[in-house]
């Protein structure tokens, strides 16, 4: 880590290391920054809690940012973007279905899920709640909820956490995270093109899934990075 | 001096900067065009968790009707059925929650696959159909025979 951190020192194309003042305190600040994005994007999973969320979240990239504007040898902005929208992705599908299946009862998870449900997806609002495990009662939906919640989510935090830290391991399951990604959209847009009843009759019908969920195509855009990254980089 | 030190930032903003120069611009435009996917997908996934809940809330009329009222009312559009009310609090491990609705025969909402308006035998007809064309026999005797789901 240490090799690493000292070269990634901006504006340098031979790689001088840094002074070893400056790679600690870029080291503590990334730390902290590091724990606010991630407790920030994790509210900003946790329903009713996102305006904490999303100041923690700002914080964190704000300091980052003032660090890198210091010159200090801070990892590159596009690794902490690309962990940090790794990780908005995954903690907003992750408790919030996560919620749906296990606590699928509650007042704040019902007004959430169906008031979702009544303006975009309505697998989330006809006959809610009227399986056994409770939340969506849509065909499909509930296969791919545990799907996600069990297989690829727990491996993109892990991956996007890691990638915070540089490691080697981050980039190799960033690429297995981002093909599975690939392997579960398709399936699912299928699933909305099969049942097309869940876009009838609700607010928003088609409009509204497309403007909610382009943000998770990112996943295949962000595959190329990962494939043409500096490996160097990623030392440990 | 500063331009120098604003074109080495704005190089090293995809993570550039510090590559020699032979090597720099393999993939500077693409880095810097999956920066920008990932960030614009970065604040739309902030903005969406952050303000998909509020907008609800507002929506149905938070401020006027309370949480419990809001809940209420989806559940009487989803199931068709202004006597459901939204149960507040459930039992823990308790049934799911339509059972303890009032019974009614009107459940609104898609349950099975759409049909198709024209007139081909599907899937749904694999049973129906041998079954009309050739009817089991009526048992003689015996224990009374199965009904014969394969023809």
């Amino acid at each position: 880590m240490t090799r690493s951190t000292t070269e990634r020192r901006k504006s340098d194309s031979e790689a001088v290391p840094a002074p070893v003042h400056e790679v600690a305190e870029a080291r503590r600040i990334e730390r902290r920054a590091d724990i606010l994005i991630f407790c920030g994007l994790a509210a900003l999973g946790m329903g009713f809690l996102m305006p904490l969320g999303c100041g923690l979240f700002l914080t964190g990239l704000i300091m980052t940012h003032r660090a890198r504007k210091r010159q200090l040898p801070m990892r590159p902005f596009i690794v902490t973007i690309i962990a940090a929208v790794m990780l908005a992705d995954s903690f907003g599908n992750y408790l919030g279905w996560g919620l749906d299946m296990f606590a699928s009862n509650s007042v704040l998870s019902r007004i959430a899920m169906m008031g979702w449900g009544s303006l975009v997806d309505g697998g989330y609002f006809w006959q809610y709640n009227n399986i056994g495990i409770g939340g969506a009662a849509f065909h499909g939906e509930k296969s791919f909820e545990y799907a996600c919640l069990f297989v690829l989510y727990p491996l993109r935090v892990a991956a996007a956490i890691a990638l915070f830290q540089m490691k080697r391991w981050a980039l190799q399951w960033s690429i297995v995270s981002c093909w599975m990604t690939i392997f579960w959209l398709v399936p699912y847009m299928l699933n909305f093109t099969i049942y097309y009843e869940r876009l009838e009759h609700i607010a928003f019908p088609v409009t509204g899934i497309w403007l909610f969920g382009w943000v998770y195509f990112y996943p295949i855009y962000v595959l190329p990075w990962f494939y043409t990254v500096k490996k160097s980089w990623f030392t440990d | 001096m500063s331009s120098d030190a604003h074109t080495a930032n704005e190089t090293n903003i995809a993570g550039e900067g510090e590559r020699p120069d032979d090597e720099r611009s393999q993939h500077r435009l693409l880095h810097r065009i999956i920066l920008g996917i990932a960030f614009s997908s970065l604040i739309g996934l902030v903005i969406e968790n952050t303000f998909t809940q509020p907008f609800i809330l507002v929506y149905y009329g938070f401020p006027k009707r309370s949480i419990l009222e809001v809940c209420d009312y989806l559940y009487q559009i989803s199931y068709n059925d202004p006597r459901v009310k939204c149960t507040f609090p459930y039992p823990l491990f308790g049934p799911p929650e339509p059972s303890t609705f009032p019974a009614s025969d009107q459940n609104f909402g898609p349950v099975t696959p759409p049909v198709p308006p024209y007139q081909v035998p599907g899937f749904r007809e694999d049973i129906v159909l041998p079954q009309t064309v050739n009817p089991a026999p009526p048992s003689t005797s015996g224990p009374a025979a199965l009904p014969s789901l394969v023809p």
